[in-house]
């Protein structure tokens, strides 16, 4: 009995003292204008306010990288491409990991991981309605991310 | 016991491939796994049908040695990797009997011992070669090495059957091999084959719609209102940063156009032939012959697309009011629902590639629909005319077709009205023909006064005795002559000789005079003319050194310029286009 007590506090403990964020799940249909939680090692992370009227579906493929606290792509067509979020995605860490977690909760790639990502190319989007303003040190060729974003075998 | 478990593995991939074939397909189980795409799930039950019958085996049977294929496969890589210094090579064998074959330079049999499995141990013949696959490819690579130092063109391949190198040497360049290999320049081993060949194959250079882009795909063909080919993609592909390629070759951008209606953008491409074709699967290649604009894409029609990722799947038009991704989206988008046989119609990669039905080009694909991810969304086509581009459809004159060498000069004369070829049903050029001269007549006149240009009417006389007013090109005669181009081919009596031919010395006098007026006179020749058999005292030898001069004409080939030789239309056509720098 004591034994499955303990067990239970040093769970709850275990969790307070993670950045984790335990997401909601939000249906990617659903318009969302709350700035995703996320890790406090992604100083930047635009996202759009609104789920976009479709998905592109451009790929690039490449290494997820932090870089200025801010979550680009290392491709394999020699681009460092900034990512923008759709609705849905947030960010925690894990053991010191940058994840990315997918609207149902799901971890879909981490940083460090290779990925190919579904999505289109803007020169600027702020059209699309951003929940924070375009960095400076987070420069683009900046990319909307669409459909998917996976982890992939390195080629 | 291996067979058994044999068995039962082709009986549940016959069951699975069943289940997925045409006949028993249901999008609803399939929509429940992903990973299965009827296009894929259709080729292997097809191949191991074809095998069979090629064979005389059953399915079954066919499906085993795919597998058994399969695992040679693997155990190449594994050779290639752990016994590299005396591998030599392994190949699967069909007839007089389905084995794999598997060489060693020494040690066979204890070679391979750690490799034999089961499902091997009865169809593996272990042999004996005398050069290491490595080996073979060090010496492969350094012949290659030499011949590009010595600038011998040369293809080679490995001939794992024959444990050797085989070197194809185009004819014209085996005189110089030989040379080389005899003054000891060029060393190759015994075990290099040497075949001469008439020529080396040819790199494939065309481009056109359904082929992949670094990101993306392209779309189709298109030709600028001025002239300018080049293939279109969707303009979420690239932006002002980035840079698209095909083949490794970056295609500049030439416009590109993301709002509104739109999502397109167009790239010229240096170094490859336009042609317009459009890949609609993977081994199906069509040529573009029509566009249905949006406004005439209904609602419910069956049109199909060709992306890199999910190939070529069709579905059935559901809107033609969705909004698109871009900015001030117009809702012009068309959508493509998953009802018609296929699941998937969009995956990441695929944007940008052709929507078509039959040659029929329809659209360029967008995106995927936010609330299904199967179904699709694309530009129709009517809009790359906002880049002041069209779709290149089929070549313009039957008898002028995308391969034939003038094509591209012969249809820049043709959209520059300079000609309408020389028969309307079918429409035809006549490129071989002899250019007379009577219709050189018309083509300068063109060009010296413009593509609508029509001479004054011919009056009561041509001036030549040969022309008479009722002659088709009565009146573009006697202005030829009137412009002091030429003064016919006789003074006295006066003759024009309408239907002779024109020389290549001939033309070269009258490209020039076109160009420059009658008054125009070229430079001195001076001590040589650049050409073996045209002599300073050639009596056009001063026009045709300009000629070559000025870039219009680099005579026939080899130093020579054949001043006597008849011009053909088509040579016609590119003499023209360099001397009135036609776009």
């Amino acid at each position: 009995m004591w034994k499955h007590i303990l067990s239970i506090i040093i769970l709850l403990l275990v969790t307070a003292c993670t950045d984790q964020y335990t997401s909601t799940p939000t249906s990617s249909n659903q318009a969302t204008s709350t700035p995703a939680s996320r890790s406090s090692l992604v100083a930047h992370f635009p996202q759009q306010i609104n789920t976009p009227s479709a998905y592109n579906e451009a790929l690039v493929q490449g290494e997820l990288v932090l870089i200025n606290g801010c979550l680009r792509v290392n491709s394999v067509n020699g681009y460092s491409i900034l990512l923008i979020w759709r609705p849905g995605f947030s960010t925690r860490t894990e053991q010191g990991t940058v994840q990315i977690i997918d609207g149902t909760g799901k971890v879909t790639a981490s940083v460090g991981d290779f990925v190919a990502v579904g999505g289109g190319f803007d020169d600027d989007p702020t059209w699309l309605g951003l929940t924070e303003s375009l960095q400076e040190e987070c420069p683009g060729p900046y990319y909307i991310v669409g459909e998917t974003i996976k982890k992939i075998d390195r080629p | 016991m291996y067979k058994q478990l044999r068995s039962i593995k082709v009986v549940l991939t016959l069951v699975l491939l069943m289940a997925i074939s045409p006949s028993g397909f249901h999008a609803q189980s399939i929509s429940a796994s992903p990973e299965i795409r009827l296009g894929e799930a259709e080729t292997p039950l097809g191949d191991a049908e074809s095998y069979a019958k090629a064979m005389g085996v059953s399915i079954e049977e066919a499906l085993y040695r795919f597998h058994i294929q399969d695992v040679g496969g693997e155990l190449d890589a594994k050779l290639s990797e752990n016994e590299a210094e005396t591998f030599a090579g392994i190949w699967v064998e069909h007839t007089p009997k389905f084995r794999i074959v598997v060489q060693f330079t020494q040690d066979a049999d204890q070679k391979i011992k750690p490799y034999i499995t089961e499902e091997l141990a009865d169809i593996l013949d272990v042999r004996t070669a005398s050069v290491s696959l490595v080996d073979l490819q060090n010496a492969q690579k350094e012949i290659i090495y030499s011949l590009a130092d010595l600038k011998i063109p040369v293809e080679s391949e490995i001939n794992i059957y024959d444990n050797n190198i085989k070197l194809f040497i185009a004819e014209i360049d085996r005189g110089r091999f030989d040379d080389e290999l005899q003054s000891g320049a060029l060393q190759i081993p015994d075990y290099a084959e040497v075949i001469t060949v008439p020529e080396l194959g040819k790199v494939e250079s065309n481009i056109y719609g359904g082929l992949p882009l670094s990101e993306c795909n392209t779309a189709f063909s298109v030709q600028h209102s001025q002239g300018t080919r080049g293939v279109t993609t969707a303009a979420h592909c690239s932006d002002d940063n980035t840079l698209l390629s095909y083949n490794g070759t970056i295609l500049p951008i030439a416009g590109r156009l993301k709002i509104g209606s739109y999502d397109v953008e167009w790239h010229i491409t240096p170094g490859f032939t336009v042609t317009n074709e459009f890949k609609a699967g993977n081994t199906d290649i069509r040529r573009a012959t029509a566009t249905k604009s949006r406004t005439d894409q209904l609602v419910g029609s069956y049109v199909c697309k060709y992306g890199v990722f999910s190939e070529y799947t069709c579905g059935c038009i559901s809107s033609k009011n969705v909004s698109g991704n871009v900015p001030s989206s117009n809702a012009t988008f068309i959508r493509v629902n998953n009802t018609c046989g296929y699941s998937d119609l969009s995956l990441p990669g695929d944007s940008g590639g052709p929507w078509f039905n039959g040659e029929t080009a329809y659209g360029i694909h967008h995106a995927a629909a936010p609330d299904d991810s199967n179904d699709a969304i694309y530009m129709a086509i009517n809009y790359v005319d906002g880049l002041s581009v069209s779709v290149v459809l089929a070549p313009i004159f039957a008898d002028v077709p995308w391969d034939y060498w003038a094509w591209q000069d012969i249809e820049r004369l043709y959209n520059s009205g300079i000609t309408a070829g020389c028969s309307t049903n079918p429409l035809n050029y006549c490129p071989a023909s002899t250019l007379t001269r009577a219709q050189m007549a018309v083509f300068l006149l063109r060009g010296i006064h413009g593509a609508a240009y029509s001479p004054p009417p011919v009056g009561s006389s041509t001036g030549f005795n040969d022309v008479p007013v009722s002659y088709w090109a009565a009146a573009w005669v006697k202005q030829f002559a009137a412009e002091g181009i030429t003064s016919g081919c006789s003074y006295t009596p006066p003759l024009y000789c309408p239907e002779g031919i024109t020389t290549h010395a001939q033309m070269a006098v009258f490209l020039l005079r076109s160009k420059y007026g009658a008054a125009y006179f070229p430079p001195p020749v001076g001590g040589s003319t650049g050409f073996y058999d045209v002599p300073i005292t050639h009596w056009a030898a001063p026009w045709i050194k300009q000629l070559a001069a000025e870039g219009i004409s680099s005579g026939c080939g080899g130093g020579y310029f054949c001043p006597e030789s008849s011009v053909t239309r088509a040579q016609m056509a590119g003499l023209f286009v360099r001397t009135f720098n036609l776009p």
